[in-house]
């Protein structure tokens, strides 16, 4: 494939290496831990410099008129925000890589968006909430995360990727990144979270996805609940 | 009858790790069949558009060979028979008849491939039975000629 090519057919085509996180021009982002690994590559995994797009049924149709996100469970203040009210949070910038349980990565990803923690703070997250299920508009899809893994410093709601908005077959408008687990867990075009005490496995997870799923334990990371 | 045939995937090797949630949308993208001793499911030779999974009973595979049937094997709950005539787009290698009442989940060929598309794990998991299943038969295959070379041998 020639340079063109690439530039023509894939816009997100990386034509260069992944920069080092200490190459990361922008004071203010945020660094994923990962991206400092001297192998960035997690075990089993290959390096794409394409952007491979993975979902169970396809783009939903999100409306972003009436597009809402919603935040229960265990919290002391369900919230429930617009497009616009949601664009009107503290935005955080990431520097991360993504890491898909198909086995590939994509390193090298900037995303822009709300900070999971800035949310959870507006909230008033109950100290008995140790899990999150993620509900996104796919058809009831969720996935469930451990709190601490949700909390993470560079975990957030982007809208944002390398500075343009997330299109609708990447999650957009606005999709759930945790850089530090398998890429099915940062939902795409999410609607909410809820905080739960008890884990409940996902739409992945009922049919025998890793519950946590990193990418960096046991040999081959946390794919599946079988082997 | 939904829940319990749900309850039964589940359980069966091949799904370990599904949830009875997860078990549910494997049956709802199928349709279960039921079927009396002596029904024929599957013929060698026809094309293939759908693959099953035994729920319930036991299925004989066998091909018909000089007038009279040979016995392959018995499928029991939680195999799936049929998938690789549709995977490799060939007719089908042998015939499948119901030995007893039994009971089928029924995949048409373009439900097998979305799921194997869409579930790479599942996928993953159906790719390594069939693989193991297709060795084992090497297998006895070669533990057959090796017999009977010793005998020309003797």
């Amino acid at each position: 494939m020639s340079f063109l090519d690439g530039l023509i057919k894939d816009p997100k085509y990386q034509q260069t290496d992944p920069r080092k996180p200490e190459e990361v021009s922008d004071p203010n982002i945020i660094i994923s831990p990962d991206t400092r690994r001297e192998n960035r590559i997690p075990p089993g995994q290959t390096r794409t410099k394409k952007w491979p797009v993975l979902d169970a049924h396809g783009a939903p149709p999100v409306d972003l008129a009436t597009w809402q996100f919603e935040v229960d469970g265990l919290v002391e203040r369900p919230l429930k925000f617009s497009l616009d009210e949601f664009m009107q949070l503290p935005p955080v910038k990431v520097y991360s890589d993504f890491h898909c349980v198909t086995r590939w990565s994509r390193l090298d990803n900037v995303w822009t968006g709300v900070s999971t923690s800035e949310i959870a703070k507006l909230a008033g997250v109950k100290p008995e909430a140790k899990f999150v299920l993620a509900l996104a508009y796919d058809y009831g899809w969720t996935t469930n995360v451990p709190i601490e893994y949700f909390l993470k410093e560079d975990s957030l709601f982007a809208f944002l990727h390398d500075g343009a908005p997330i299109p609708p077959e990447h999650g957009g408008p606005v999709r759930l990144i945790i850089p530090q687990l398998y890429a099915w867990k940062s939902a795409k075009w999410v609607k909410g979270v809820r905080f739960l005490a008890e884990d409940q496995p996902g739409f992945w997870e009922e049919g025998g996805y890793h519950m946590r799923g990193n990418p960096w334990t046991s040999g081959d990371g946390e794919r599946f609940r079988w082997s | 009858m939904n829940e319990q045939y749900a309850e039964l995937i589940a359980g069966f090797p091949l799904f370990n790790g599904f949830t009875v949630n997860g078990a549910k949308r494997i049956l709802d993208a199928g349709e279960v069949k039921d079927c009396a001793p002596g029904d024929v499911l599957l013929k060698e030779g026809d094309s293939a558009d759908f693959a099953l999974l035994v729920l319930t009973g036991t299925l004989e595979v066998f091909v018909e060979r000089n007038g009279q049937d040979l016995i392959l094997t018995e499928a029991q709950p939680g195999t799936i028979l049929g998938e690789l005539a549709l995977i490799c787009g060939i007719s089908r290698s042998a015939s499948v008849r119901a030995k007893e009442p039994s009971t089928v989940l029924e995949w048409s060929d373009e439900t097998l491939r979305t799921l194997l598309l869409r579930d790479r794990s599942l996928a993953q998991r159906i790719f390594r039975q069939a693989l193991r299943t297709l060795i084992e038969k090497e297998q006895s295959l070669i533990d057959e000629l090796a017999k009977k070379q010793g005998t020309a041998n003797h």
